[in-house]
């Protein structure tokens, strides 16, 4: 590795923690509060800058916007947090900071996203059937498998992509695919690691699309 | 899901389950003086060893409940013995404390991570449902309040007959002075921590056996079981039992709400810090004491 791209890493990292110390220090050093929702904070501004960013405000206007946001929000947790004792102040930042992290998790995507469709699913069935998940792109097979997915449909997937699919989805999910796959045998698809991924060559179901 | 009779019926599922799950962190809070944050990560470990019995031939759902909560009962004394003894020897202050059981639970978790993978198992059983007064319940479900009702009487028994139950309460009161009249408050301190800790162990298997497990299983629960501490009052067991009621349908009762308003389910664990706030400022002795 480039030893200067190693050390420019290291103390952006170094960086990032002195400020988050310092931070940390104001509150605990030097007024003896217990703050266990830093993390909370520190999320806000990342969050936040990243939304400015996108909406394409420049660096120092989304920098300035973010620690702003963060302060507001330490503001206002502070009011009902500081008149408690010193326990109850760590359990209140400590779940506030859990709080504002299940907010987040739950805002990814409009609906909450594939992993949230995935997890529906399986609190209304029992856990001996299985999840399938329909992907059209390595990127969805991806964000199948992260939803936990035990079974992912290839739609109409071009050769190639579906290999590189295969590659990453070998460890994860069966994988299907709704024709039979022309050129490519199942045992080679699956050469690297024959337990995990037997491609099945399933007849199209009765009432399922099918495209060829 | 949101028939009268369901939404009840798991708001005292959800009830059972923190009462289990609370029950050793109010007791060990009320004589410790500290919030064990490590706590979570016994019910993590609770579930995990109920996994690992599950998988053997023999597994069973009494067996998996008893090893899992033997083991986290001797988990968490090996804790106190090693970890937050020491610590209390020296007085240290409520933050040190705190600071370590928040470390002593990463060490935990992630130790659990690298055994078990970090995936999310779950028991392969299937237990058999049937339904009661325009209900689902599940077989499970019913060992679970069993099991809850169960606690709670051997419990009060504990605490209201024996001598050791006298020496806990005596202990939570007053250490100074239990100790004087000649009560061993170190054995009584280590022997709460055990008993909390098995319940934990239990908690997690119940947790487990209903949906899945995951090394972050503990930590999941861990707010609303602090919630229903708090509201029932630190150390009082019996502000607890009513406190675990409330949760379970001020829980349920809010998936509910953001059903019909059309938002995740995930934000349900807000009932419990929304739960949590009120308390705290409203009445920070909770409604126990």
């Amino acid at each position: 590795m480039d030893p200067v791209y190693y050390l420019e890493d290291t103390l952006v990292f170094a960086g990032i923690f002195i400020l988050l110390t310092l931070s940390l220090n104001i509150e605990y050093g030097f007024t003896r509060l217990g703050n266990f929702g830093k993390v909370a904070f520190f999320m806000v501004g990342a969050y936040t800058y990243a939304l400015l960013g996108r909406l394409g405000f420049p660096f120092y206007l989304s920098l300035t916007g973010s620690t702003l946001v963060a302060a507001t929000i330490g503001l206002i947790i502070s009011l009902p947090a500081l008149r408690l004792r010193e326990d109850y102040l760590a359990i209140v930042t400590l779940s506030f900071g859990e709080i504002l992290r299940l907010i987040i998790k739950a805002q990814e995507g409009i609906a909450g996203g594939v992993k949230e469709a995935v997890r529906r699913v399986r609190e209304s069935m029992p856990h001996t059937l299985k999840v399938e998940v329909e992907a059209e792109s390595l990127a969805q097979v991806e964000e199948a498998l992260a939803a936990g997915a035990d079974v992912i449909m290839l739609d109409n997937m071009p050769l190639k992509t579906m290999r590189e699919a295969v590659r990453c989805g070998s460890t994860g999910a069966l994988l299907q695919t709704k024709s039979p796959v022309r050129g490519l045998k199942p045992s080679r698809m699956s050469s690297s690691k024959p337990r995990a991924c037997p491609v099945a060559n399933k007849k199209p179901r009765k009432g399922i699309e099918t495209r060829k | 899901m949101s028939n009268a009779a369901q939404v009840l019926l798991n708001s005292l599922i959800t009830g059972s389950l923190y009462l289990l799950a609370g029950t050793g962190l109010t007791l060990t809070y009320g004589l410790s003086r500290f919030p064990n944050f490590a706590y979570a990560e016994f019910i993590t470990f609770g579930a995990y060893i109920g996994y690992f019995t599950m998988q053997q031939p023999t597994g069973s759902l009494p067996i998996a409940v008893g090893s899992a909560a033997l083991a986290t009962g001797f988990l968490s004394l090996v804790a106190y013995r090693v970890v937050f003894r020491p610590l209390m020897n020296r007085r240290a202050g409520l933050i040190p404390l705190m600071v370590a059981s928040i470390g002593l639970g990463y060490v935990i978790r992630y130790a659990i991570g690298e055994c078990w993978s970090w995936a999310a198992l779950s028991y392969q059983r299937l237990w058999p449902a049937f339904a009661a007064a325009g209900a689902h319940v599940t077989l499970l479900w019913l060992y679970l309040i069993l099991t809850a009702v169960a606690t709670s009487v051997g419990l009060h028994f504990l605490l209201v007959r024996t001598k050791i139950g006298k020496a806990i309460r005596a202990t939570a009161t007053n250490p100074e002075l239990a100790e004087t009249s000649g009560i061993n408050t170190e054995r009584v301190t280590a022997f709460t921590w055990f008993v909390g800790a098995t319940l934990a162990g239990a908690a997690g298997v119940f947790r487990a056996a209903d949906t899945q497990l995951y090394p972050m299983l503990g930590w999941d629960i861990l707010l609303p079981v602090f919630a229903c501490v708090v509201l029932g009052g630190i150390g009082s067991f019996y502000g607890l039992l009513l406190s675990a009621v409330i949760l379970g349908l001020a829980e349920n009762f809010g998936v509910v709400l953001l059903q019909a308003a059309g938002l995740s389910t995930e934000y349900r664990m807000a009932v419990a810090f929304v739960v949590l706030i009120l308390v705290l400022i409203l009445r920070p002795r909770g409604i126990g004491r």
